[in-house]
């Protein structure tokens, strides 16, 4: 943490009385701080200005604060602690997923594994590619709670893209459950996985390329994790017999394990990863010949 | 030409042959008929009292028809003029919403908050007229008043109402900041840009996979999961121009970006318009002035409560009402007068060229 000079601060009180308080969280930054003084105010009443600021100098989440995160076409994702905050990383991803999907015709059945939020099943559905079926699973009670929030409140957008579709979150372990032991009869003949599962390795928790206010107030149970819910993912991408999956991760060494799994299973998989500007983001599969080969355009890299 | 008028108007009429073209033929001629009839109404009412002016006979009536002369002079030089608008061709992107840039020039301080009270002025307009209108980003200076802001308004025709606000705009006043209350000159930049819809347009550009470069400003490090900054500032950079637009003022990054795109298609449809009549200019070699010169084009003087364009020669007595959006119209609808004066003397110009 830098520490901030006198003269920003002076300079900071002199815009408003607020400013300062939000100097920590932007790292020094008044542009930025002045940006999340104005979202406070617009978002928020009066009365809760000052908390918010001086929450936000404990670095509280500004997403917690506000109670919400804009996410892809409109949506807004409730967002409350407990549960990962939908990243701009995973917007992305999502979004450049949903235009490539919307060019298969046939409605498609999708399982988002570890929903959190529920950002990327609702993104999904909201968007033009067309869905029959999007089930979440998380293991979280709270996770799942806010997910069906958020169905509920974002049901406009959701009717307006998919009025058909059907969307469910379901409580489900995937480290000790197979799927069928979750979904009953309905584990089968899914045609996309996507998860966003725990994917900080316990180094990496240790060091300092996590964000103090990731670590002090998001819930480690959705961040920490590695190979395990890879390994799991791909028993799952089997058990549903799915012919595309999309996963974020953060090394290269679970998009490898991805692939390496499957390929033993199936030798009819590609793999390629996806990078954005902090680096290997996610790892994408499908069957060779099936209706998902456009899914390449998402990959900048093939593995193996 | 009322004759070809109605040669093209039976020809329409028929309905034979009709296509999206002559819908869009006919709709431009049947709205300049309409103007047209209402012009020929009131010449003939004109006449009438004319004849009736002169009448020797009844001197009540030739006092009435004065008075209702006094009226019908000024009505039917606005419809004349209006007729000769109808005529002139259409501006390339009349129908369409529009993008107001606007940007501080000399006058430090002051200039800022004067960017800041322009782009209130031009909110406020758009709210008299029940204009979709949006505030695309607003760069605010530590000190008050504007770094540079902008503003859309998605309201079909507004580009074309608004073309003539392009230019540097000067403002004479005793500045807040001033502490021994002397008027100071400040100069704010404004830039109109056609909005280009997505999708559906006609217009819209496909951009080529290397002709963009996103970039997403955000702390080093691995993101993901690691982060949950709230900075979603984009950068596109358009590479075969160079134009660069950054926008960050909404809290979602797809947003910021959508904003972005939408502001360089703005730019590089303008771009594009400009070069082309450049390209005419130079071609016939024009002198002549026109309302579009990017020079000084309006002057607001608070001390004296007043508004100058200085293309149209205006004055205004109103400074308020138009900073508040209410009596702008008045100053462009003599702007637009004065274009159509210029333009229609340039048609004939032509025409005699050509009959030679």
């Amino acid at each position: 943490m830098p520490r901030i000079d006198s003269k920003t601060i002076s300079q900071a009180t002199k815009f408003s009385r607020f400013l300062p308080w939000l100097l920590r969280a932007s790292r020094g930054s008044i542009v930025e701080a002045k940006k999340e003084l104005r979202w406070i105010k617009s978002e928020l009443p009066r009365s809760k200005w000052e908390r918010a600021c001086q929450a936000r100098h404990r670095l509280v989440p500004l997403q917690y604060i506000l109670g919400s995160q804009p996410f892809a076409h409109d949506l807004t994702i409730k967002c409350r602690p407990n549960v990962l905050i939908p990243r701009n990383d995973t917007e992305d991803w999502c979004v450049e997923l949903e235009q490539i999907l919307c060019d298969i015709r046939k409605p498609l059945k999708a399982l988002d594994v570890c929903s959190g939020s529920g950002c990327i099943s609702l993104s999904l559905v909201s968007s033009r590619a067309k869905f029959s079926h999007v089930y979440g699973i998380d293991v979280s009670r709270d996770a799942l709670e806010l997910a069906n929030e958020n169905l509920r409140i974002n049901s406009h957008q959701l009717q307006r893209s998919n009025p058909k579709c059907i969307m469910k979150y379901v409580r489900g372990d995937i480290l000790n459950e197979k799927l069928s032991e979750i979904l009953g009869t309905g584990a089968k003949s899914w045609d996309i996985i996507v998860s966003n599962p725990p994917y900080i390795t316990v180094d990496e928790l240790a060091s300092s390329s996590l964000e103090k206010s990731v670590k002090l107030y998001e819930p480690m149970l959705a961040l920490e994790g590695d190979l395990e819910f890879y390994d799991e993912l791909v028993k799952l991408t089997i058990e549903a017999q799915a012919r595309a999956f999309v996963f974020e991760l953060g090394n290269i060494r679970q998009a490898k394990r991805v692939a390496e799994l499957l390929h033993l299973k199936d030798s009819s998989w590609i793999f390629g990863i996806r990078r954005d500007s902090g680096g290997i983001r996610n790892v994408i599969g499908w069957k060779r010949d099936s209706e998902f080969t456009s899914l390449d355009k998402l990959c900048h890299e093939q593995l193996q | 030409m009322t004759e070809e008028l109605k040669e093209l108007e039976s020809r329409m009429s028929d309905g034979k042959t009709f296509n999206v073209e002559d819908a869009k033929k006919f709709s431009r001629l049947s709205s300049f008929t309409t103007v047209y009839q209402e012009y020929l109404g009131e010449k003939s009412n004109y006449e009438g009292l004319v004849s009736m002016a002169n009448d020797p006979e009844d001197v009540d009536l030739q006092a009435e028809a004065k008075l209702e002369l006094e009226e019908s002079i000024p009505k039917m030089d606005k419809l004349a003029s209006g007729v000769t608008s109808k005529l002139l061709p259409p501006h390339e992107f009349s129908d369409r919403g529009c993008i107001l840039e606007l940007r501080p020039g000399a006058g430090g301080q002051e200039a800022m908050i004067f960017t800041q009270d322009l782009l209130t002025m031009y909110y406020k307009y758009a709210q008299v007229h029940r204009w979709k209108c949006e505030i695309l980003s607003q760069n605010e200076s530590t000190s008050g008043g504007l770094v540079d802001g902008s503003l859309l308004i998605d309201h079909p025709g507004a580009y074309d109402r608004l073309r003539h606000e392009a230019g540097v705009h000067r403002v004479q006043r005793v500045p807040q900041t001033e502490v021994k209350g002397r008027v100071h000159t400040s100069t704010a930049a404004v830039v109109v840009l056609p909005k280009i819809e997505e999708g559906a347009d006609e217009g819209e550009r496909k951009f080529a996979g290397d002709e963009l470069r996103i970039d997403v400003m955000r702390a080093s490090g691995s993101g993901g999961q690691h982060v949950n900054t709230t900075e979603s500032a984009v950068r596109i950079t358009h590479i075969p121009t160079g134009i660069v637009v950054i926008n960050q003022d909404e809290r979602s990054q797809h947003k910021n970006k959508a904003k972005a795109l939408m502001v360089l298609r703005a730019r590089l449809a303008e771009k594009e318009r400009l070069e082309k009549v450049q390209k005419e200019r130079a071609e016939r070699r024009d002198q002549v002035s026109s309302t579009d010169r990017s020079d000084k084009i309006r002057t607001y003087n608070f001390s004296q409560n007043r508004v100058t364009d200085h293309r149209c020669g205006l004055s205004l007595h109103d400074l308020s009402g138009c900073m508040n959006g209410e009596s702008l119209d008045q100053v462009i609808d003599a702007v637009e007068a004065k274009e159509t004066e210029l333009q229609s003397l340039r048609l004939i110009e032509d025409l005699e060229h050509v009959n030679k």
